[in-house]
């Protein structure tokens, strides 16, 4: 089928995003489009969701951080930033959307937003609220376990 | 503009895990508004040093009934620059914005509570600033968001309406849950609230706090009146010297006996 012309095709523009989980969480580009999908369309409805048109792209995810470029209508970058930020899970994991910036095209999202690499995980021994636990520790911040779940912290909150 | 958090050990991350998310997502600073009945924050000085995030210190007091947060307002009151009341029932609420020495009514819509306008103009009377409380929309599903902005809807017309003193927070509890300034106002304007508004919410807890920090001052007397030296009040020399001879009273006072 052809495409449309020029002057009709739709214009987007592409919000470099960046997500935080907790150290247990695994992400996949499908699960997180998935539930921007269905925070769009809980927040704005079937009509508001097909306006925006959310697409993911370049999906990254390391250890507690990922990174992800979502693709909006051009008119509709408020609303989309409204969506993005009612994203409190993904596949049942806790998760913290950011939105960094905003641009016409991946590649100068990606340039300009994204792309910057994590330290390397580590896990050590802390002794924190007076209990020795575990502790997954990256970039001076430290998420450390406690019953079942996790508590987030820094190093300064036990060195 | 500020978030206001619930940390660790009432929310599970900590005073400095806050800051540094609170710093990258360009908030001025934050206020800590634990539960008064939960075992208190702690900030390391070291992290006070680091973090160029201003950190406020707050106390929600929470409670079955009015009777039993009545002691916790005398209590609380003179040693946070911000004192919140748990609202959320129509008796806790209207118990809060009765109480000049109250300065937030948190989340007045939790337990099916209500804001009329009646409240509303008590809410003035004593400065008891209206908590605009964003969590239910960003995390709740279904008919429990549905109800929660049309409530918000009618909070925010009752508060513009009646010119009520107000603030805006998404009460996050770690910080996967602290959402950006920018995020607020889109979220606002998703639910066609200005913009402003909701920026200007996000910095009265600022503004609290600058006020209350101004009268828990020791030489603070009365608006406008402080004491400049109190080294000559001690030595019992006669002389006024609420206002030092040098100084450039606020409100008309100067003058007065010269």
């Amino acid at each position: 089928m052809k495409p449309l012309p020029k002057h009709m095709r739709p214009r987007w523009r592409y919000l470099a995003v960046s997500i935080e989980t907790w150290p247990d969480a695994s992400l996949s580009r499908r699960s997180f489009q998935q539930a921007c999908w269905s925070a769009a369309r809980g927040l704005l409805g079937d009509v508001g969701s097909a306006r925006l048109d959310l697409g993911v792209y370049g999906f990254e995810h390391a250890d507690t951080v990922a990174e992800a470029v979502v693709r909006t209508s051009h008119q509709t970058v408020p609303e989309a930033r409204a969506v993005l930020a009612c994203v409190t899970h993904v596949d049942g994991a806790a998760v913290g959307v950011r939105v960094r910036g905003v641009s016409g095209t991946v590649k100068s999202c990606e340039e300009k937003y994204l792309g910057r690499r994590p330290e390397d995980l580590r896990e050590i021994q802390v002794v924190f609220d007076n209990v020795q636990r575990q502790a997954v520790v990256r970039d001076g911040l430290a998420d450390i376990r406690t019953d079942g779940s996790f508590v987030g912290a820094t190093t300064l909150d036990f060195e | 503009m500020y978030a206001a958090v619930q940390a660790w050990p009432d929310g599970n991350s900590t005073v400095a895990r806050f800051a540094a998310a609170a710093d990258r997502f360009g908030f001025d600073g934050l206020v800590v508004r634990n539960h008064h009945d939960r075992r208190p924050p702690s900030i390391t000085p070291d992290s006070r040093e680091r973090s160029s995030t201003r950190v406020i210190p707050a106390v929600e007091l929470h409670g079955e009934s009015p009777a039993a947060m009545s002691g916790g307002v005398v209590e609380f009151r003179d040693t946070v620059p911000i004192l919140c009341l748990h609202g959320g029932t129509d008796r806790r609420n209207r118990f809060a914005v009765e109480q000049d020495r109250i300065d937030v009514l948190a989340h007045p819509f939790s337990e099916r509570g209500t804001i009329n306008h009646i409240l509303a103009r008590s809410a003035v009377e004593n400065a008891v600033h209206i908590e605009f409380n964003l969590r239910p929309v960003f995390h709740a599903r279904g008919g429990r968001r549905v109800e929660a902005i049309r409530k918000l809807r009618t909070l925010h017309d009752v508060i513009r309406q009646y010119d009520a003193p107000y603030v805006v927070s998404s009460i996050p509890r770690d910080h996967l849950e602290l959402r950006t300034p920018r995020a607020c106002t889109a979220l606002g304007s998703v639910l066609e609230i200005d913009p402003k508004w909701i920026e200007t919410g996000l910095a009265n807890w600022g503004r609290i706090a600058a006020k209350n920090a101004e009268i828990m001052d020791p030489t603070y007397v009365e608006p406008g009146i402080q004491i400049l030296d109190r080294s000559k009040r001690a030595s019992g020399d006669g002389t006024d010297d609420t206002l030092g001879q040098d100084a450039t009273p606020d409100n008309g006072r100067t003058g007065e006996g010269r």
